[in-house]
């Protein structure tokens, strides 16, 4: 079974204005978004850019808004987005710059990924019946950037740490003797850290992948002001335990 | 921090520097697709900044004072029609969800009840339509 | 220009792992690098890899070349890349007799390729592996791995960065600039900017994978490359922390690899002429759902996250069996066409990309007359992050 569904692709490229090109495309329900937009790729326009990898939502390269909503489209299938003669409004991510078509800079993505110092590998949980063990696993969050794109923070304070590497400073204090670095506790605890979330889950509810930033950064919240309250009561300073 | 929007030259790809999005205050408000977290978000802005405009309002209104007692009291008999009996129902409105989700807020922001926040966001709309019920009904009885 | 200015250079089409392997090398050698890839890094076939570093043990009884390469590899990439894999080994599991009749092969052949292993009982699999069929008779454990292939361009590709190549993604190659018999660059189309433009370097070198015969067919040279896919389905939930592999000679479906909170089962194999856009047959998604299911059984009940196909190139003549291809690379120093210039490198893994790279810019280096020692086996890469900040 094959449908004919109609894809708005927002285009941009250096020194044109943007512009959105429609294209239609037949294509098997069961397939993916992505397969759409590389099916148009390969059969209509060469120039059309978009970056997409692993194809299995673990390399997190091909994050994009459709239909005004943050998706994976590795991992979304035609049929859970559309029905036959529908039509997909295709965006690059929100909030970052977009370099050309639907291709964004993840670099400053990655700045604030660098400056928390997430381990991309830690500790996996023992399976159920299975003894206690060492062994590892990749870390829940594939830096796809959704989170920034759907924040509505972001949108208005460029500056702002955002979900994904407040989420990853949690992860490190609270995984055994982590701790974070002057420069990570700077960005965290700063103007622009973690006190500037305004709590509309947005980042959770369209994580791919399970992080829930906005529960770890409400947690991260939780821990700084027990910790500032024990200070204040001289029950134990803060920053000692930063300095640690 | 680097801000997210930054148009200097991509490391990722060089010689390239990217479009920079538009100032984007209307995506506060772009909650149509997005979830109830939003939505609650979306209610305190717009709910907050309506209080905002009324507090200036009502510090005109009350400047009116100082031009004796007939221009306060011609103010007061205005008030008294429906219309804006039912300004005011709006102001309670904002008064009532703005409080209610500033409560809300407040919880989930020191790490209180954060699973919850969406059921939070529920119960407190259903408590804030009877609340504002009550308050119709007491102002039109006036 | 600069004082930074280095007497030698190359363009190196593809940035795949190959690619990206290649242009890390060359840099650390002294060469001025340009790395060109049509699409985003590892979009092709590397980033749709089923994600397994191999112990060799796949190849160990049919192809001991390849098995050799793979566990020589294996242990190099945990040196140099230590942060970015999950490395918790993998299993050979028999549950039938056939499977065990295999056994001994496989031992046979970990023992000749130099790859450490142990013998399990079937009990002893399924107390480290509680999901593990009941089935399961006898297991050898062998030093498997689980990486990404993305994040390992990007870590090659940093370093490369680092030590001065230029990365252009979005680049394609559209034609190879000659002079008589000797190719001195490439004209590219800039997809980004959607601009045309030539590029000049001593030496091209083509890691296109499978789309290393249409590059080579620029300059009219015939590079004989197999496109192979298989079919590999993501399912929710992480039933195993080795990879688990069935004891028997390579067949459809019969891995199983863990990473993140997914398990990845594949593969199929075929053969198609256009590895651009490739159709998923039906029947290869409920083929490996059903031979992943043998080895473990809770995955029928588990939920499929994506499905995805890969395009393999192998090296070999069309009308091979691609199952019986090895899986070994091979480099091809264009000087023996007749042409100038050009090197191109094909087939293998992404699990032996450090090595192809070595041998290719051996050679390049050979034919310029460069005698530089490879490095890369014992230069520990950045971290991929750095790929979007330096």
């Amino acid at each position: 079974m094959m449908w004919t569904i109609t894809l708005k692709i927002a285009r941009y490229k250096p020194g044109e204005p943007a512009r959105t090109d429609t294209f239609q495309v037949s294509i098997d329900p069961e397939r993916t978004v992505l397969d759409s937009i590389e099916k148009i790729w390969a059969e209509q326009d060469r120039s059309l850019v978009f970056r997409h990898a692993c194809h299995h939502a673990s390399c997190g390269s091909c994050a994009m808004v459709v239909n005004g909503v943050e998706i994976l489209p590795c991992i979304k299938l035609i049929k859970d987005v559309t029905k036959p003669g529908g039509t997909l409004i295709i965006e690059p991510l929100h909030n970052f710059p977009v370099i050309s078509d639907l291709v964004v800079d993840m670099g400053p993505f990655f700045e604030r990924m660098q400056i928390v110092k997430m381990p991309i590998v830690g500790p996996a949980d023992p399976l159920p019946n299975q003894e206690p063990n060492e062994y590892n696993r990749f870390d829940d969050c594939i830096e796809c950037g959704m989170c920034l794109s759907a924040c509505p923070v972001v949108a208005t304070d460029s500056k702002y740490l955002g979900p994904a590497a407040l989420a990853a400073a949690y992860q490190i204090l609270s995984s055994g003797d982590g701790n974070l670095s002057a420069q990570a506790w700077e960005a965290v605890d700063g103007e622009h850290g973690l006190w500037r979330c305004h709590v509309a889950f947005e980042c959770s509810a369209v994580c791919p992948s399970n992080v829930d930033p906005a529960g770890k950064i409400m947690a991260l919240r939780r821990r700084m002001t027990v910790e500032r309250i024990r200070h204040l009561l001289g029950l134990g300073s803060s920053k000692k335990k930063r300095e640690k | 921090m680097p801000p997210v929007d930054s148009t200097s030259e991509s490391k990722a790809y060089p010689g390239q520097s990217g479009r920079l999005p538009r100032r984007q205050v209307w995506r506060w408000f772009a909650f149509a697709k997005r979830s109830l977290g939003t939505w609650g978000f979306v209610l305190n802005r717009v709910a907050g900044l309506g209080l905002v405009v009324y507090l200036m309002l009502h510090l005109v209104v009350l400047s009116l004072l100082t031009r004796g007692p007939d221009g306060y009291n011609a103010f007061v008999a205005l008030a008294h029609n429906p219309i804006f009996l039912l300004l005011d129902v709006v102001l309670i409105a904002g008064i009532i969800g703005h409080g209610l989700n500033g409560l809300r807020v407040a919880l989930i922001g020191s790490g209180i009840l954060v699973r919850w926040q969406h059921q939070m966001l529920i119960v407190l709309g259903v408590l804030g339509v009877v609340l504002l019920a009550i308050a119709a009904f007491l102002v039109f009885r006036i | 220009m600069t004082s930074t200015q280095k007497s030698h250079s190359a363009i190196v089409i593809g940035g795949g792992s190959t690619g990206a392997a290649v242009a890390h090398d060359l840099a650390l050698r002294g060469f001025e690098v340009t790395l060109v890839e049509r699409g985003e890094i590892a979009s092709g076939t590397t980033g749709r890899n089923h994600c397994l570093l191999h112990s060799g043990g796949r190849y160990c009884v049919n192809d001991r070349e390849a098995g050799i390469e793979c566990i020589e590899e294996n242990m190099i990439l945990r040196r140099i890349m230590p942060d970015c894999m999950e490395l918790n080994g993998g299993l050979f599991a028999a549950f039938d007799d056939a499977d065990m009749d295999y056994l001994p092969l496989l031992i046979e052949g970990c023992q000749a390729c130099e790859i450490p292993y142990k013998k399990l009982t079937g009990e002893e699999a399924r107390r480290l592996e509680p999901y593990l069929s009941p089935q399961a008779k006898a297991a050898l454990w062998v030093p498997d791995g689980v990486f990404e292939p993305m994040r390992m361009c990007m870590a090659f590709l940093a370093t490369a960065k680092a030590n001065g190549a230029k990365v252009y993604p979005f680049t394609q190659v559209e034609e190879l600039l000659m002079e008589g018999t000797q190719v001195t660059g490439v004209r590219v189309w800039n997809r980004i900017a959607n601009r045309r433009y030539n590029l000049h370097a001593q030496i091209v070198i083509s890691a296109g994978g499978p789309w290393a015969e249409e590059i080579a067919a620029m300059a009219g040279i015939d590079v004989p490359v197999i496109v192979a896919p298989g079919v590999m389905v993501s399912m929710t939930g992480r039933y195993s922390q080795h990879v688990i592999n069935r004891c028997n000679k390579a067949d459809d479906g019969d891995i199983i690899v863990p990473q993140r909170e997914t398990s990845i089962i594949g593969t199929s194999s075929w053969t198609v002429d256009d590895p651009d856009y490739i159709d998923i047959p039906e029947d290869h998604v409920a083929l490996m759902l059903d031979r992943g299911s043998q080895m473990i059984p809770a995955l029928k009940q588990a939920s499929s996250r994506g499905v995805f196909t890969v395009a393999r190139p192998l090296i070999g003549r069309e009308g091979e069996d691609e199952r019986e291809v090895s899986r070994t690379f091979e480099c091809f120093d264009h000087d023996e066409d007749g042409i100038g210039g050009f090197v191109t490198i094909s087939g293998g893994k992404t699990t032996t990309a450090r090595a192809m790279a070595e041998k290719t810019v051996d050679i390049a280096c050979r034919k310029i007359g460069l005698d530089v020692p490879c490095r890369t086996h014992e230069t520990v890469l950045l971290s991929y992050r750095a790929f979007y900040t330096i």
